[in-house]
């Protein structure tokens, strides 16, 4: 369980992003950091000098193509000298530096934390092939895995467990891919169709390549506080973030006394512990929306599931029939999620901006009507094995 | 009034390079933190692990359960030892944990033959510019020994005596081209503490306060002084001004080069020939030093030393400080103040 019930953990002051795009050649990865935390202030209007606190989450190092970002990329950012740490949990990463920032508010070590995150993904030849570079320390090899194989495996038995055809499974992404549409910051804009998805190429069986998020490049910043500082402004406050670390070999998940890695128990623990604190015990009905990391449309179907946001009945059937759309009760991914643009370290600030902004109402073209005004949202690092959840309220 | 957070228990685990494997002494030193906590794993709700990105080769799912992290809470905070603390002492402050494991580890010992980090930056093009963290370490040195106390002879004595410390006796400093004083002392080394929450009146030695500064890779003033950077640390710690370090029994820094670290200590009143073993009794960080978590190993040693000191004498608490001066340059510094709750 995080934070103590009933009490809010921090306010989000200021957020910030930028376009999601495959290169952004115009920008240093120092640049992009720049770019987001001094916008992050402004939309929070205030001075660079009342940020008592920066976190800097980076992870992994290998697309960036340079180590130990902390060293450099912080220099000029508000609250550097503050410097808190940099968080390193993968797709996790600013997810869990946005609960650790919240943290240190609600701590009452810090008025003022800046969450900062980047990633320029064009700095390698091959994504994949780096991120395919998965280790086993016991064996002292490379394992013969990687993040779209993970996913695959996923998919296949969601399908088969409860008869599901390609089809169905396509339907996640073509909704994400059509809210996609409606947001400046997507990187990928263009709606598809069921049978663009069931055309494009198969990566492994039954994952196509319209199933997958795209490489991208992008960066995000959310500054948390204590109090809010804009009056006239909805205010939206962190109330509760849960946290669980699963196992690390795929295979002890896929057994009948631990099945998390087919059926997302292990991110239903960490939405447990988040709800606990937040006070939430009906997610379907207490929550009106959700923003969660889905770098493949499986993903986000298990964590529909395992955030309870379905009320019985399994996702893929469920967005077929219209729920979890941007006209529904409960709208899931109104960005267009990560299958729109997946920036691995920002990804989870992303997801808190998109749940901010719909709570404020400010999210112009894309504003959802949002009736329950508390958000959800999540991130999975790994091959879905550390997990974070947040609650956001307005 | 937030609840404090207690050290309850520490185990740790040198080496050059290990005998076992890495995640083998790690499960051992957090066992042997748990051991001396009075703690069981079950207990634990959260982890902290500062595990950086070159040191291990470990995924970072696996980090979490190589140290015995299954089903709880988890933070990676791979910038420093005293990041990583002040990620866990926040945590528990914040009503969030209650009992949590920090754990650190890094085997550098192959950084002594070959250190691969030449990946240094130039923030401003985000390319290398092909200045190793020994490059850094090397003009950090130049401008520190123009300051006064900072003679080349005992710089090199307080190298020795560092070492032998650290080591025992038992494993003689690097030979080498450069200096001893501006050479880091690369080893192995995996540090676990147990740290639990104030209120419930069992003793231990309380996190009582603590305080982060940093520069980036380039310092807008352009110096690079170790002291500098302790002192305002410490001012930053909560309502507190610069102490000159005469409260505390017990003082530990880890820095990257022994010079950096000899200065880091001149900013409260340390000078080599006057040094009674307050000053790093453990040999400090600079000549056994395992990456990112190294100061970790100094939290520990103090806590422990603190524990004894406080058993042995009911009158007067004892204080101890640590200063984690993490990076190329030791850029990222943490002051930690640590106090035995005294056994009545």
């Amino acid at each position: 369980m995080t934070g103590i019930p009933g009490r809010p953990l921090a306010h989000v002051l200021g957020t910030a992003q930028v376009p999601m795009r495959t290169r952004l050649p115009d920008y240093t990865y120092a640049d992009l950091l720049g770019r987001v935390a001094y916008k992050a202030i402004a939309d929070a209007e205030v001075e660079a000098r009342d940020v008592d606190g920066l976190i800097l989450a980076m992870s992994p190092t290998t697309p960036l193509g340079l180590d130990e970002p902390q060293y450099w990329g912080i220099a000029g950012l508000p609250g550097a000298h503050r410097f808190l740490g940099r968080v390193h949990i993968l797709a996790a990463s600013s997810l869990a530096a946005f609960r650790l920032a919240c943290s240190y508010v609600a701590s009452g070590r810090k008025k003022r934390v800046l969450v900062v995150a980047a990633d320029l993904a064009d700095e390698v030849p091959s994504l994949t092939g780096a991120l395919g570079q998965l280790h086993d320390p016991f064996t002292d090899k490379q394992v013969v895995r990687n993040a779209i194989v993970s996913a695959a495996t996923q998919m296949a038995v969601y399908m088969a467990r409860h008869k599901l055809s390609e089809r169905i499974m396509a339907e996640v992404v073509v909704k994400n891919r059509g809210n996609g549409v409606l947001n400046e910051y997507a990187q990928l804009r263009q709606a598809i169709t069921l049978d663009d998805v069931l055309n494009s190429p198969v990566m492994t069986w039954p994952m196509k390549r319209l199933d997958s998020s795209p490489r991208s490049s992008g960066a995000a910043a959310i500054l948390v506080g204590d109090e809010p500082v804009q009056p006239s402004r909805t205010a939206v406050t962190a109330t509760g973030f849960g946290s669980y670390a699963g196992g690390r070999f795929v295979g002890s998940r896929m057994v009948p006394e631990d099945s998390a890695y087919f059926d997302g128990s292990d991110l239903a623990e960490a939405a447990n512990r988040a709800y606990a604190t937040a006070g939430i015990s009906d997610p379907a009905e207490q929550i009106g929306l959700a923003e969660v990391y889905a770098s493949f449309g499986i993903l986000e179907l298990l964590s529909i599931e395992a955030l309870r946001l379905n009320n019985g009945g399994n996702a893929a059937e469920l967005i077929r029939d219209g729920r979890f759309h941007r006209n529904s009760a409960l709208p899931v991914n109104p960005s267009g999620g990560a299958t729109c643009g997946s920036p691995i370290s920002s990804t989870g600030l992303i997801r808190v901006i998109e749940a901010v902004t719909q709570l404020r109402g400010e999210a112009g073209d894309r504003q959802i009507d949002v009736k329950t005004p508390r958000a959800a949202v999540s991130a999975i690092a790994g091959a879905f094995q550390t997990h974070e959840v947040g609650i956001l309220e307005a | 009034m937030r609840p404090g957070a207690v050290i309850a228990g520490c185990g740790w685990k040198l080496g050059r390079p290990f005998p076992d494997r890495l995640d083998v002494v790690i499960r051992q030193a957090v066992l042997a933190a748990l051991a001396e906590s009075g703690l069981s794993i079950d207990d634990i709700d959260s982890f902290v692990t500062v595990a950086g990105d070159t040191l291990d080769g470990i995924s970072v799912p696996g980090r979490a359960e190589v140290a015995g992290n299954y089903g709880r809470r988890y933070l990676n905070v791979p910038s420093s030892a005293g990041h990583g603390l002040g990620a866990a002492v926040t945590q528990i402050e914040a009503g969030e944990a209650k009992n949590l494991i920090l754990v650190g580890w890094g085997a550098a010992t192959k950084y002594g033959a070959f250190d691969p980090r030449r990946n240094q930056a130039d923030p401003f093009y985000a390319r290398p510019i092909g200045a190793s963290p020994r490059v850094v370490a090397a003009l950090q040195a130049n401008e520190i020994l123009d300051m006064p106390g900072m003679e080349k002879s005992a710089l090199q004595s307080y190298a020795d005596a560092m070492a032998q410390r650290a080591w025992d006796g038992t494993v003689a400093p690097e030979a080498g081209a450069a200096p001893a004083w501006v050479r880091t002392g690369f080893c192995d080394g995996a540090v676990a503490i147990v740290l639990r929450r104030a209120s419930d009146g069992k003793p231990g030695v309380a996190v009582s306060d603590f305080a982060s500064i940093s520069r980036a890779y380039s310092p807008e003033d352009d110096r690079l002084d170790t002291a500098e950077w302790v002192k305002e640390a410490l001012s930053a710690m909560s309502g507190r001004g610069y102490t000159d370090g005469t409260e505390f029994t017990v003082i530990e820094a880890a820095a990257p080069t022994p010079i950096a670290e000899a200065r880091a200590l001149s900013a409260l009143g340390f000078a080599s020939d006057t040094d009674q073993g307050k000053f790093n009794p453990s040999g400090g960080g600079a000549t056994a030093h395992f990456g990112q978590a190294t100061a970790l190993r100094q939290i520990a040693e103090t806590s422990r030393r603190l524990a004894a000191g406080s058993k042995s004498s009911s009158r007067r608490p004892s204080k101890g400080l640590v200063l984690d001066l993490t990076g190329p340059a030791g850029q990222h510094t943490t002051a930690i103040m640590l106090q035995a709750e005294t056994v009545q």
